[in-house]
């Protein structure tokens, strides 16, 4: 697993790695049970604070998302939802393409794609949970 | 501590060294290839009456008189050195390049490490100076008896040689940390030690003891340090005039003038009938080790209360 | 918490100027604390003050509870300190420093600093003199890590090093750091040297204590808002606006958010450190400490 550190995000750096990490769970980058990197090994990757690794970890750790054996590492956590599906992952992806290109047609820049997108899982969710 | 002590001094250090061996060195082969000479001189000076034992003394001076001057000289600056090369560049360097800095952080206490190496070089100076003390003693009891006077030889020999390296050392590590710049700590220690000497050695040294006044009995005074001219007085202590002095001292020469030579003519006697005698202030033989004694002393005193103020000055700096 | 570096009211004053003055901070272990200021602002003057440099005139310092004046074998034993300007003994060959250091320290650890110097391929038989400006850099820092110290204080490290000599700096005290848990604290008037590996802040300004605290918390705490035009210092809520700036319609603000959120209609951008600083060295009256309830140092 490699990390990758934006500078000028205004991201802090160990959210940066605990979104890193989750993107490669979801990818399939990464798999249940796999090591990753120490914090040593991150450090001399990235030259950031050893502490702020841990934090990342221990924030993934109460997510969920990975287990710490203390003296072996920290592993991807098994159980964690498996990735999708390359055949499921292409549909969707169809559905998506059309659908940007019509928004893009009705003036929509990135940030109203988003604002829009956001609303509508926000919604979709409360109908869900009244449900 | 101590090897730190070294490395760091080990050029200066190796240099003095290598200057004194070299100077005691020559010294020594000029006493070893003079005693024959000497050997002649000892034989025939005493008992001959004719120029043999001016001749032979006339040789002494041709192949060794040009050496007294600069190998005094020599003598009267080497002590210097230590100062202005040892002692001076101690503390100033290590301000002037901020490596106090470094030093003063590892695991030892300042004090210490100025403890150490004020002790390593400064019993390294007293070593080397001694050297050099016995070195002149040799060569300024190797010359000719009847020319050498010990007080004249005083800045070359005994402990107070030690004692003014000692001196000028500590002169050059308070100096230095008084003043924090190797050049500058450099030029105090040398008019410092200068001015010091120069004051001791002129003007003080004649102080040390009263000096002792006694008559003279137209023969010199030996190994005595002899201060100031002779003094004719009459028999109430009255002085003189030159004028009057040389007249009757003219009368007395002439007047026994066939018996002058070799003779038991009593000049002393001649003056008492002419009423008058004179008086001579010196310092007599004997005094001499109390004086290297008090002038050692006073030289290391300083030395310490140098010292003193470099180890006071280190503490401080903050 | 585990207390690195206690300071209780600390000054320090030079004829009629102060350095310092009534400088109270606390430093957790286990950090790497940035010390930053403009040049003048005491940074110096604090680090030289915990490894027994200099003298307090008021207040005290203490290192992992230790006074460095008054028992300064025991700080030195845990507390390695790079100068500024990293000075060394120019005649010196690389392994006659180790030298030193070996011969200075009570502990030492000879074999840890030589495989240091191997791996970044620095000759121990090189003069320090004809050593790169980022290979004396190195050197330095081998040498205060030598005594395997619990505090390492480094003061401006990265001045006059080239960008890659700075990276491998850093990156040379993050790997020990992650591999030892040594506590760090490191001055630099270059924030953005900081930003990449300082978990903790002090904000040094006029001999004075402006902020201290927690980097990711501080950011938290801190945001830009753009509003409409506020010309009074006081706004609603427990917010503290540390540095404006006005245009025509609007105000561009720099607050230390308390626990309420700012208005609505208010826009609001996470700041990032740099800006902070900035803001806090421009405002000296501004102030962002940890609640009082100092105990006494050392």
């Amino acid at each position: 697993m490699l990390f990758h550190l934006d500078t000028h995000s205004g991201m802090p750096t160990y959210m940066q790695l605990v979104n890193q990490v989750r993107r490669a769970i979801r990818n399939g980058t990464v798999r249940a049970g796999e090591r990753l990197p120490t914090a040593r090994e991150v450090v001399a990757e990235l030259t950031i604070n050893p502490n702020t690794v841990l934090k990342a970890y221990t924030q993934l750790e109460s997510e969920g998302l990975v287990v710490s054996r203390p003296g072996l590492g920290t592993f991807i956590a098994q159980g964690i939802p498996a990735p999708l599906a390359p055949a499921l992952q292409r549909q969707l992806r169809r559905g998506l393409d059309s659908w940007i290109r019509n928004a893009v047609a009705a003036g929509l820049d990135r940030e109203g794609m988003l604002a829009l997108i956001n609303l509508a899982i926000d919604e979709n969710k409360r109908a869900a949970d009244v449900a | 501590m101590i090897w730190l002590t070294w490395r760091q001094h080990r050029l200066e250090g190796l240099f003095t060294a290598l200057v004194v061996v070299a100077v005691a060195g020559l010294v020594g082969s000029l006493v070893v290839s003079a005693q024959p000479l000497l050997e002649q001189i000892r034989h025939l000076c005493p008992v001959v009456t004719d120029d043999s034992c001016g001749r032979a003394l006339i040789a002494f001076n041709a192949k060794f008189g040009t050496f007294q001057q600069p190998l005094y000289l020599t003598f009267l600056v080497l002590p210097v050195l230590s100062g202005m090369f040892i002692g001076a560049p101690l503390l100033a360097r290590e301000f002037e390049q901020g490596t106090y800095e470094v030093v003063w952080t590892q695991g030892i206490t300042r004090r210490k490490w100025l403890f150490v190496k004020l002790a390593i070089l400064g019993l390294a100076t007293i070593v080397l100076a001694g050297i050099l003390a016995v070195a002149g003693q040799e060569w300024s009891t190797a010359v000719p008896d009847n020319s050498y006077n010990q007080w004249f030889a005083f800045d070359v020999q005994g402990p107070e040689v030690a004692a003014y390296a000692l001196f000028s050392f500590a002169l050059g590590v308070a100096a230095g940390a008084a003043i924090g710049r190797t050049v500058p700590a450099m030029a105090v220690v040398l008019i410092g030690f200068v001015a010091a000497r120069g004051a001791i050695a002129l003007f003080a040294r004649r102080t040390f003891l009263p000096p002792v006044t006694t008559e003279v009995s137209g023969l010199g005074q030996g190994q005595a340090w002899l201060m100031g001219n002779q003094r004719p007085v009459d028999m109430h202590g009255n002085s003189i005039s030159a004028g009057q002095f040389d007249q009757i001292t003219n009368e007395c020469l002439t007047s026994h003038s066939g018996s002058i030579s070799g003779g038991n003519f009593d000049l002393q006697a001649c003056w008492h009938e002419h009423g008058i005698k004179v008086l001579q202030s010196y310092q007599p033989a004997d005094r001499f080790l109390i004086f290297q004694g008090i002038e050692t002393a006073i030289f290391v005193l300083a030395a310490i209360a140098l010292l003193g103020i470099a180890v006071w000055l280190v503490r401080r700096r903050a | 918490m585990n207390v690195a570096l206690n300071a209780c009211s600390l000054g320090k004053r030079y004829g009629n100027t102060w350095a310092l003055r009534d400088c109270s901070l606390r430093l957790p272990a286990g950090r790497i604390t940035g010390l930053v200021g403009p040049n003048g602002a005491g940074k110096t003057t604090l680090l030289r003050m915990a490894v027994g440099l200099l003298e307090a005139t008021s207040g005290d310092i203490s290192v992992f509870g230790w006074s460095p004046t008054k028992q300064p074998a025991l700080v030195l034993a845990r507390v390695g300190f790079v100068p500024q300007d990293r000075p060394l003994y120019r005649g010196f060959t690389v392994g006659e420093i180790l030298e030193l250091g070996r011969h200075l320290n009570p502990r030492w650890d000879q074999a840890g600093a030589v495989a240091r110097l191997k791996r970044l391929d620095i000759g121990v038989k090189r003069k320090v003199a004809h050593l790169s400006g980022g290979q004396h850099a190195q050197l330095s820092l081998t040498l205060a890590l030598g005594k395997r110290p619990d505090l390492l204080l480094l003061d401006e490290p990265l001045s006059n090093l080239d960008p890659l000599a700075r990276r491998e700096f850093m990156k040379a005290l993050v790997d020990v750091v992650a591999a030892d848990g040594l506590s760090v604290i490191l001055s630099s008037h270059v924030v953005a040297e900081l930003e990449r590996v300082c978990d903790h802040l002090v904000i040094l300004n006029g001999g004075r204590v402006q902020v201290v605290g927690d980097i990711d918390e501080l950011l938290a705490q801190h945001k830009v808002v753009i509003a409409p035009r506020q010309d009074s210092d006081v706004i609603d809520g427990d917010a503290t606006v540390i540095h404006v700036t006005h245009s025509d319609g609007q105000s561009a603000m720099l607050l230390k958010v308390g626990s309420r959120v700012v208005q609505p209609d208010w826009e609001v951008h996470d700041v990032s450190l740099e800006e902070m600083v900035l803001a806090y060295l421009a405002n000296p009256a501004a102030a962002a400490l940890p609640p009082p309830a100092m105990e006494k140092a050392g």
